[in-house]
């Protein structure tokens, strides 16, 4: 593998460490009891994890999209849900604040999530869709030295359970052309107005914690932005699209681990003295397409977040990692919970709770669908 | 405070079941087997770090070692250590623990002075325990092996071992050697900004020549009073006979074949 | 120079530690191969005439004691200032040292001080024409090293309790002539260790696994705490001492290594030794392969542990334990 020197075999061994040691008791916790895992997430923070793709000056190690993805791989062998966890809690917050907001505004907020004293989560999207911005109606409205918010978002992961909450609300007549007219706002989880609804009981990432939140005459002081008035949208798209490629460490690290949990399986499961492995080539050719595509996945992530590292726009690559993903995970974990046979569908096998949330991967944080169509125009 | 931690490139323990002796030259082959920091020695590390943290000062890692060893080097950087220094040179090679703690002791005097010196117990591969002990004798300080725990106390340090009947508190004056048992501490998980950080620390590789009056007898191969004759690999001498049946059953023919022994 | 074979006779309690029996006994063997050698007990400590009569068994020839008030201590750096005057003055071929807390200490910190060669952790000694060898497992037990010792004198080898056999009585024997050493040495002796306190472990109703006839030792396949307590509960109606792996040791159920069956804990060789979820790592094997009856319960078939087994049986190692425990009771 190209990519890899003595410094990322370092990273991996470190990432694998933690996984085994601090995701998987966690993980089973999220699973059995929807326990949010937040001191595995603030260990992250500690142990220097969530500020691999964060500038230096607000503590983190300097962008370098490989060892992010190294491991964003490592943890998500072991659970999806906390890959996406992890993912939130560096790249969808801090990394987007980092390019959206100036030092003054953003500096100190980077620095406590990258530290993992602080979690904080995105509110985008409403009931009317989270693409159909023109039809948002959380609203910001200034009022002397504040503004006042008034909405919900809805499907908010880290709902009840960050310090902070970065908002989208429209501060103006959305303009469709521009993009104008919608501002990203810093609200505070403990800010008078803030209420947290109904936590959703999802097919998968179980422990994510994803629910509504209301907004009633929330208000925050005039500079609590980020970015400039009105002109959020479109530099969080812009922000947003490439970061998509996080789905690519996150899904390969499941797709490998389901596999090799099947092929470890079919070696030493025995029926009247030979291994299923041995004794069906089906079986056997099975698993080595899956390996192929694998295969050419993790090439794939790779050479994608290379791209970037060398300041490439990755945005519609990314897109693409995250829908062949997660359309593959899903595969891969159906497959070889056939090939488990009925053990396959029994949780403690440790192999369905993949099927569930490749699920999640192909409508969490934006329907594939829309995405895909969102690059009419932009890269089509 | 400066603390040097002597650390070990061993091969990886997880491979052993898999070294074989080549039938036609007798020599062990253990290609492919991928080196790692010899386990004890991270303790020994993370006893440096604690001690770091409580009492401040500088962490120095030492190893010897072929150029490869560099990589162990930097993995002990990662974990927190300041600086390192490889010894790396044929002429100390093929050295018993005699001449490997005289070696060692010389790098030490080289780039010390130091107030303490700690290192892993026994090493995964030779599992003497005879280096640290040896290194306190060629360096004219005290040591102790199989510490359960190290402390400074003023100018000292407070160390405790067990023995077979109880447990032992000791008093070294600095600078001294002291070696921990595994059981000292749970090493902690490494932390990713520092792995970033260690190709930025000082790593040194030093030679032979770089030692001060290193007196050639007493390294390498013809410095070693311990020479190696033939290898052997462990073979089994019993030819096992499978037992079958249900629990009960197997329980059964067991308890008869202990009864049956203790007869005899 | 002379071809005596000294052993080291550690303190443990108010006699010599029980390895100390096994070395004489080893050494008695190497004797009839060392023509014109002797096997001599030493003697470190202070007030040290009780030790010295119960170091005098049969098959000892003469005992060299150093009695002073300094070596009253269990501090290496100070005893090896004893031993190695006494090698020094009286000039053995070998010396033998039990690899016990201190010993394991006392050997090199002494080898170093006399700039000889020392074998650690022999598995057995051969003496032939040539030279003597050493056997020292490496890489965790799989391999054996013969080391040997070309040009310094003495030859130094520790040996692990256990490794070598001891008869069951031993005969006191005055007839072991008795050196005091000259000590002037530790007159002026200085170490810059100093032992501050010795804790006694407050006495324990186990049976200890060294003497214990039948051993029953656990491994990972039975490393929860439901099925530790039915091993212990199977261990204590067989009399038999309870060993574990490191493997096991390591799931943290039990608070320390201090029974941990290998080549960094005990070597047993019991009369029956029983295995239950061991796979049979060479470091374990180490430790227990001279045992005589040897039964292996593990879901592995293909487990190493029985290729070093008398019987072996495929299953939940966990679930053998209670059928097993069930058919005792009975």
């Amino acid at each position: 593998m190209w990519w890899m020197n003595e410094e990322r075999q370092m990273i991996v061994a470190a990432a694998k460490e933690f996984a085994e040691q601090e995701v998987a008791p966690a993980a089973k916790l999220m699973e059995e009891e929807e326990k949010y895992p937040r001191e595995a997430i603030r260990k992250l923070g500690e142990l220097g994890m969530l500020g691999l793709t964060i500038k230096e000056e607000y503590g983190g190690a300097g962008a370098d999209y490989i060892n992010y993805g190294l491991m964003i791989e490592e943890v998500s062998k072991v659970s999806h849900g906390f890959g996406l966890l992890a993912y939130l809690a560096s790249e969808l917050t801090l990394g987007l604040i980092e390019k959206m907001g100036t030092p003054e505004q953003v500096g100190e907020l980077i620095k406590k999530g990258v530290s993992g004293e602080k979690l904080y989560g995105i509110c985008f999207t409403e009931p009317c869709g989270v693409g159909n911005v023109a039809e948002y109606e959380t609203n910001a409205v200034l009022d002397g030295d504040e503004w006042v918010i008034n909405g919900g978002k809805i499907l908010i992961t880290n709902c009840g359970v960050a310090d902070t909450y970065f908002v989208v609300a429209k501060t103006s007549e959305y303009d469709p052309a521009t993009l104008r007219g919608l501002t990203y706002f810093v609200v505070p989880a403990d800010t008078p107005g803030v209420k947290f609804g109904h936590i959703e009981n999802k097919m998968g990432w179980h422990g994510s914690s994803t629910g509504q939140i209301y907004f009633d005459d929330v208000r925050i002081p005039k500079d609590a932005i980020i970015g400039e008035v009105d002109n959020a949208w479109l530099p969080l798209n812009v922000a947003l699209l490439p970061m998509f490629a996080t789905y690519g460490p996150m899904n390969l690290g499941s797709m490998e681990a389901v596999w090799e949990k099947t092929m470890f399986f079919l070696k030493n499961r025995i029926q009247q003295g030979v291994s299923l492995w041995d004794a069906h080539e089906s079986i056997r050719i099975d698993m080595i397409e899956m390996w192929g595509k694998i295969d050419n996945y993790r090439s794939a992530v790779y050479s994608a977040l290379e791209d970037e590292n060398r300041g490439e726009n990755i945005s519609a690559k990314s897109i693409a990692l995250k829908k062949e993903g997660a359309d593959l995970l899903e595969y891969v974990s159906s497959k070889c919970i056939e090939l488990h046979g009925g053990m396959g569908t029994v949780y403690e096998t440790g192999i369905e709770r993949f099927y569930r949330d490749a699920k999640m991967g192909t409508v969490g944080c934006g329907s594939n669908r829309t995405l895909m169509n969102n690059m009419v125009g932009v890269v089509f | 405070m400066r603390i040097a931690v002597c650390v070990k490139s061993v091969p990886d323990p997880d491979y052993y079941d898999q070294i074989i002796i080549d039938p036609v030259n007798k020599t062990l082959k253990r290609a492919g087997i991928p080196a790692v920091i010899n386990a004890s020695d991270k303790h020994a590390i993370e006893a440096a770090l604690q001690l770091k943290e409580k009492h401040g000062g500088e962490i120095t890692v030492i190893s010897m070692g072929p150029p490869a060893v560099e990589q162990q080097l930097r993995e002990a950087l990662a974990m927190g250590a300041d600086e390192a220094f490889l010894l790396s040179d044929r002429k100390v090679g093929g050295a018993d623990t005699l001449a490997t703690s005289y070696a060692l002791s010389k790098v030490i005097e080289k780039t010390g002075p130091y107030d303490l010196i700690l290192a892993g117990n026994e090493s995964a591969d030779g599992a003497t325990s005879h280096v640290p002990s040896q290194i306190g004798e060629w360096l004219g300080m005290g040591s102790l092996c199989s510490a359960l725990s190290v402390d400074m106390d003023g100018v000292n340090f407070i160390a405790t071992k067990k023995f077979e009947n109880g447990t032992a508190q000791f008093c070294l004056s600095s600078p001294c050697v002291i070696a921990v048992n595994q059981r000292i501490n749970k090493v902690r998980l490494t932390n990713m900004m520092a792995i970033l950080k260690a190709k930025k620390k000082p790593l040194t590789v030093l030679s032979a020549a770089d030692l001060p009056d290193l007196d050639e007898q007493y390294i390498g191969l013809s410095g070693s009073p311990t020479q190696n004759g033939e290898l052997h690999m462990v073979e089994s001498t019993k030819s096992c006979t499978m037992l079958e049946g249900t629990e009960e059953e197997t329980a059964a023919m067991i308890y008869d074949k202990i009864k049956q022994f203790i007869r005899e | 120079m002379n071809r005596d074979i000294w052993v080291f006779a550690e303190k443990l309690g108010n006699s010599p530690a029980p390895v100390y029996y096994e070395l004489v006994c080893k050494a008695n063997e190497m004797k009839q191969k060392m023509p014109g050698s002797k096997v001599c007990g030493v003697v470190i400590g202070k007030d040290t005439d009780d030790m010295v009569r119960a170091a005098s068994i049969r098959g000892v020839d003469a005992i060299y004691a150093m009695d002073h008030d300094r070596l009253d201590t269990l501090d290496a750096c100070m005893l090896k200032i004893a031993f190695a005057d006494m090698v020094r003055q009286y000039d053995p071929e070998v010396v033998l040292v039990g690899a016990t807390a201190l010993g394991s200490e006392l050997a090199p910190a002494t080898a170093g001080k006399l700039k000889t060669g020392l074998a650690a952790h022999c598995v057995d000694i051969e003496v032939t024409e040539e030279r003597i060898n050493c056997m020292v497992p490496a890489f965790g037990g799989r391999v054996i090293s013969e080391i040997y010792v070309p040009n310094t004198r003495p030859v130094m080898a520790s040996v692990r309790p256990g490794i070598f056999d001891a008869p069951a009585e031993h005969e006191a024997d005055s007839a072991a002539e008795v050196i005091c050493v000259d000590n002037s040495i530790m007159n002026d002796a200085v170490s810059p260790v100093a032992m501050v306190s010795f804790v006694e472990d407050a006495p324990t109703n186990d049976i200890k696994l060294e003497d214990a006839e039948i051993v029953v030792c656990a491994g990972r396949g039975v490393s929860t705490q439901e099925a530790f307590d039915k091993l212990r509960a199977l261990a204590d109606k067989l009399d038999a001492g309870i060993g574990y792996t490191r493997s096991f040791a390591d799931t943290g159920l039990v608070p320390d290594e201090s029974n941990m069956i290998g080549t960094s804990g005990k070597s047993v060789k019991p009369k029956v030794f029983l295995g239950f979820g061991i796979s049979g790592a060479a470091h374990h094997v180490c430790g227990m392969n001279k045992s005589d009856l040897v039964i292996t319960v593990n879901k592995d078939p293909k487990a190493k542990m029985f290729q070093f087994s008398d019987y072996g049986i495929v299953g939940d190692a966990a679930k053998m334990v209670c059928a097993l425990l069930e058919k005792v009771e009975k």
